[in-house]
């Protein structure tokens, strides 16, 4: 029976310098859950994920991580539990290699040298990273600097993974073997939290979907549900995934269709009526 | 970071920012050099007192507050090497106070001047355009370095790294994660703005325009006037009466 490993309850937020980010949220994620979390810009997504490793302390509530109350656990602590890959991959890579880039969050956790070293071999191979082993971080690619991001995440090896924009700057390839890694993750045990705008994305991801709105949940359910939903996605600046638009127009009203070949029978069922 | 949030421009309308820019250059002049010219902290005080007086009128009571939290350690500093260096702790207050008047004064200046009015300023004093826009873009930029420099503590804060902990070389050492990423991409963004501004036909002429104009209100006459002979008043106390021989904090005590 999975354990409830984020409890988030009543939490408020407010920056010294603006008004309330977050406003009274509560949330639950269960282990090995898979749980997205859209909105709009400014709905107050990224400042809700900053809780989840104690980058920021609640104004008001409470924010559980395995039951750890994370306002009496420091940031470090809390990291190996909770990976948290931001948005711009510009904003974490700094070493003079991709193998070193990897490395460094296994040396903050103290792993010792054959540790590291086998970890890093596996997750080079398994990003497919290998050829850029001893090459600057600084010189990849737009795409190939968020694999390294992920994957330099990814090899400390946390049971929750939260990933901010995955999407941003990666190629369809790429987004295919995002989706592999996260299924992956799943199967692993591990929670995966997305935070995005894509919802295509999330048509490919079996998942819970939370909306937020100006610091507010405004729904909560499966995508199946969620991503049908007109009004909410309205509401959260977002619009329909290509599928469930296509839908819209062929069915005349939102139908949920796992990937084209599903809409191609569900409109033939229809017509044969 | 608040030493850094005290220098940044506030959107905010207040009286002060609606002045123009060459008022606040003549308020910021009347400040550093009456500062410069006084050593003791009879005068310190008053130039501090009268400072933040003008501050908290003008609304920026947390700008001060940062500017003085952010110093309060150099300030100190600077306290306790005067004493080892004069003896006398009406001078070394004095420095202390010196630093606090010029770090405020500079603070309420940037806090309330837009970074196209700088700009302006920078064009009044007859300086190359390329030079003055490359003044004016980088106070542009130190709000977004300074959001981007606390993501980037975030983002490495979230894989582990621990900025307080170890010895001094260790600390020092703990920063490298935070400045490589902070300077690349300053690098980085300063040759896409290069690329972007000459897309855009920066230079390609020699007469420029501007749609913002320098004009001087009444409310700036009257501070620039004010403001210049306080300046007057400082400058000829200083060079002739030497009222700073006169009020001493040993003639304050004598007389109390």
């Amino acid at each position: 029976m999975p354990g409830k490993v984020i409890q988030v309850i009543n939490l408020h937020f407010k920056y010294s310098f603006g008004g309330e980010v977050i406003k009274g949220l509560n949330l639950e994620v269960e282990e090995g859950e898979i749980l997205a979390i859209i909105g709009s810009n400014g709905a107050g997504k990224t400042t809700l994920i900053k809780h989840l490793n104690g980058l920021l302390k609640p104004t008001k509530g409470k924010v559980f991580i395995y039951g750890k109350d994370t306002e009496k656990h420091s940031v470090a602590e809390l990291s190996k539990i909770v990976g948290l890959v931001f948005q711009n991959p510009d904003h974490q890579i700094f070493a003079e290699t991709v193998e070193k880039e990897i490395n460094f969050g296994l040396e903050n956790l103290g792993l010792d040298e054959r540790a590291r070293n086998e970890v890093v071999d596996r997750i080079l191979k398994e990003f497919e990273l290998e050829v850029y082993r001893t090459t600057s971080p600084h010189s990849l690619s737009g795409g190939e600097k968020k694999k390294l991001t992920i994957a330099s995440v990814v090899a400390m090896d946390p049971k929750i993974l939260v990933l901010d924009e995955p999407t941003i700057g990666q190629d369809y390839l790429q987004r295919l073997k995002l989706v592999d890694l996260i299924k992956r993750l799943k199967n692993e045990g591990k929670t995966v939290l997305i935070v995005t705008h894509d919802l295509d994305f999330l048509m490919d991801i079996p998942c819970r979907v939370v909306v937020l709105h100006n610091g507010i949940k405004i729904a909560e359910g499966n995508r199946e549900d969620i991503l049908c939903q007109e009004e909410i996605l309205n509401k959260a600046s977002l619009l329909f995934p290509q599928l469930i638009e296509i839908s819209t127009k062929v069915f005349g009203r939102p139908v949920w269709v796992n990937n084209v070949e599903d809409l191609g029978r569900k409109f033939i069922n229809g017509v044969r009526g | 970071m608040s030493f850094v949030k005290a220098f940044l421009f506030e959107p905010e309308t207040k009286t002060f920012s609606k002045l123009d820019p060459r008022t606040k250059i003549i308020f910021l002049t009347f400040f550093w050099v009456s500062t410069l010219l006084f050593n003791r902290m009879i005068i310190q005080i008053i130039l501090f007192t009268s400072l933040v007086l003008i501050g908290l009128i003008s609304g920026f009571k947390e700008k001060i507050k940062d500017m003085v939290k952010g110093s309060l350690i150099f300030t100190s500093l600077i306290v306790v090497i005067n004493y080892f260096y004069y003896s006398d702790v009406d001078v070394s207050l004095g420095m202390g106070l010196r630093f606090l008047v010029l770090m405020v004064s500079s603070s309420i200046f940037f806090a309330s001047t837009p970074p196209e009015d700088l700009g302006l300023i920078f064009n009044y004093f007859k300086l190359p355009y390329s030079l003055s826009f490359a003044l004016e873009t980088a106070s542009r930029f130190i709000p977004t370095i300074a959001l981007e420099a606390q993501e980037i503590i975030d983002a490495q804060r979230s894989r582990g790294l621990e900025l307080d902990k170890g010895g001094f070389l260790k600390r020092i050492k703990n920063y490298i994660p935070i400045l490589i990423p902070l300077i690349v991409n300053a690098v980085q963004r300063s040759l896409e703005l290069a690329e972007s501004l000459e897309s855009r036909a920066f230079g390609a002429s020699n007469k420029r325009t501007y749609s913002k104009k320098l004009k001087f209100s009444k409310l700036d006459y009257l501070f620039s006037i004010g403001m210049g002979i306080a300046l007057a008043v400082m400058i000829y106390s200083a060079a002739f009466l030497k009222i700073e021989e006169i009020v001493t904090l040993h003639s304050l005590i004598k007389v109390f």
